[in-house]
């Protein structure tokens, strides 16, 4: 298999930009970071395509069948020609593109595929951070010295991906974080785009400001109010309103918008703890209070409480949130005077959450469980923080969990699960 | 273009050579597939259990993947892709 760079990274001029920030490096020497952040090209449309020959240029799918209930995860760039998009229910899909070709994900063959990615990446440098299965952002600022410069390290990191994986992304550097996201969307499938000091007011500001990270839609609209239309209409902020009308915040936008930001990049093992750990299930036709429901609720308990007791937490906040057939969405919290990491007990909280906003008879599309507040988990805790029930549940519970963790280690996940049926 | 899960036990002559696993010939329905190419491989774990499995061409355009259970050792054919 052999590579050959893509016409878009060819049309590149390294030496032209490649000296301009040169020059910036060495004037700010200790200050200017680079950062890059890579998407891989509709991931998991494009394993599948590598993974049979016989997608190659078609329509590809990934999230459900024709007939269900999902909604599409990624789909092939074919796809997209007629609209289809992530996030967009399987139905709609079907509909723009009957001929597609749909398929259920295989998460583990991606998530696979993800920890390949990252031995790539720190083959590279050390300092990574996925932010998602197929993202990530690397700080090239101490190792693009050895590749001469940072385009050159963009074609060796893409080759390599190409050459073990077989799969393309689209690469932006920039000096702050926010601008390499930015730029690793302009140039898509397969780009490689720069943003320095010296092209900004070319290729970020003439941008609408929804663009920039952080802005959603209301304060866009509040913007566009006083005049702010473009990233460039931010970062000038000519008549100086962004402090009078938005306080703090403002000068933070004015920041980012000039690529001022002071965001890093954390690799995994530097990060925080986890704010929370959850799971969501949309279901194949839509239910009631049944067995159904209660076995899904129970489902999502486990998988929280084995993910919250692999990691070493307790948790005090459980949040129920229901879809009612016609997207009508709530969400409910509670939080405990006690720390949680029982399935048992994340199922009773979540159950008890469900009965106080579920209207009686009405369908349920999707349901989803999740517990915050999380400290880390020790032993004695284990043993004092919950106060006894009738039938010595603490006790039992911690026999009975790290047996079955345990089993779940060895076997596998569904080797044992707890009965939803006595409720 | 169709996908099938089939899910059967099959035989495969395998080279197991330098550490990695290579599925060379199959049989499938009485009939014998040599494997023309290899479109990639993955690994994936339930529990302390491993598989290797591989999405292989053989005999033609139809795709192929067959999953290697390290635990005892015995292939299966997971899923077949028809062209046409």
């Amino acid at each position: 298999m052999t590579w050959h760079p893509p016409e878009a990274v060819k049309n590149i001029e390294p030496a032209k930009k490649g000296a301009e920030n040169n020059k910036t490096r060495k004037k700010h020497n200790t200050h200017v970071r680079l950062i890059m952040h890579i998407d891989m090209d509709a991931f998991f449309a494009a394993i599948e395509q590598r993974d049979n020959p016989l997608l190659k240029g078609k329509p590809v799918i990934v999230g459900g069948i024709p007939g269900g209930r999902g909604v599409v995860s990624t789909c092939s760039y074919e796809a997209r020609e007629y609209g289809i998009h992530s996030g967009m229910p399987i139905a709609e899909a079907e509909r723009r593109c009957p001929h597609g070709i749909y398929l259920k994900a295989h998460g583990k063959k991606y998530t696979y595929a993800a920890v390949q990615l990252l031995e790539i990446f720190h083959t590279f440098t050390p300092v990574v951070e996925p932010v998602s299965i197929d993202e990530a952002y690397l700080d090239i600022t101490n190792v693009v010295q050895k590749y001469g410069n940072e385009i050159n390290l963009a074609r060796e990191l893409k080759k390599q991906i190409f050459k073990q994986l077989n799969l393309n992304c689209s690469i932006g550097i920039a000096y702050s974080r926010i601008f390499a996201k930015l730029a690793s969307g302009m140039d898509k499938p397969d780009g490689l785009t720069i943003i320095s000091k010296v092209n900004i007011e070319e290729k970020v500001y003439p941008l609408p400001v929804e663009k920039l990270w952080g802005i959603g839609e209301k304060t866009a609209e509040i913007l566009h109010k006083i005049g702010i239309y473009t990233i460039g209409d931010l970062a000038v902020d000519k008549d100086n309103v962004l402090k009078k009308c938005f306080g703090k915040n403002g000068e933070h936008w004015k920041k980012i918008a000039r690529g001022e930001s002071a965001a890093t990049v954390i690799p995994v093992n530097q990060r925080e703890n986890e704010k929370s750990i959850g799971h969501e299930h949309t279901f194949g036709k839509d239910v009631r209070e049944d067995d159904t429901f209660f076995k899904m609720l129970m489902k999502l308990s486990q998988k929280v409480g084995r993910r919250m007791r692999k990691r070493g937490f307790g948790g005090k906040t459980v949040t129920f949130k229901l879809r009612y057939s016609d997207f009508e969405t709530h969400t409910h919290r509670e939080t405990l005077p006690h720390l949680i990491w029982d399935d048992r007990e994340i199922f009773e909280e979540g159950k008890l959450l469900f009965k106080q906003m579920y209207k009686k008879n009405r369908p349920i599309r999707l349901i989803g469980l999740s517990v915050s507040k999380l400290y880390p988990l020790q032993f004695d805790s284990i043993l004092t923080s919950h106060q006894e029930d009738l039938f010595n549940e603490p006790y039992r519970k911690n026999e009975i969990l790290p047996v079955m963790d345990s089993l779940r280690n060895k076997y596998g996940e569904k080797i044992i699960s707890r009965f939803s049926g006595v409720i | 273009m169709m996908y099938e899960d089939v899910f059967q036990p099959i035989e495969v002559i395998t080279l197991f050579q330098h550490g990695k696993i290579q599925p060379l010939r199959f049989k499938w329905n009485e009939r014998a597939y040599k494997v023309s190419k290899i479109n990639s491989g993955w690994v994936s774990d339930e529990g302390t259990n491993r598989f290797y499995h591989f999405s292989v061409m053989a005999d033609g355009p139809d795709c192929f993947e067959l999953t290697f259970d390290l635990s005892n050792m015995s292939w299966e054919l997971s899923r077949v892709c028809m062209d046409g």
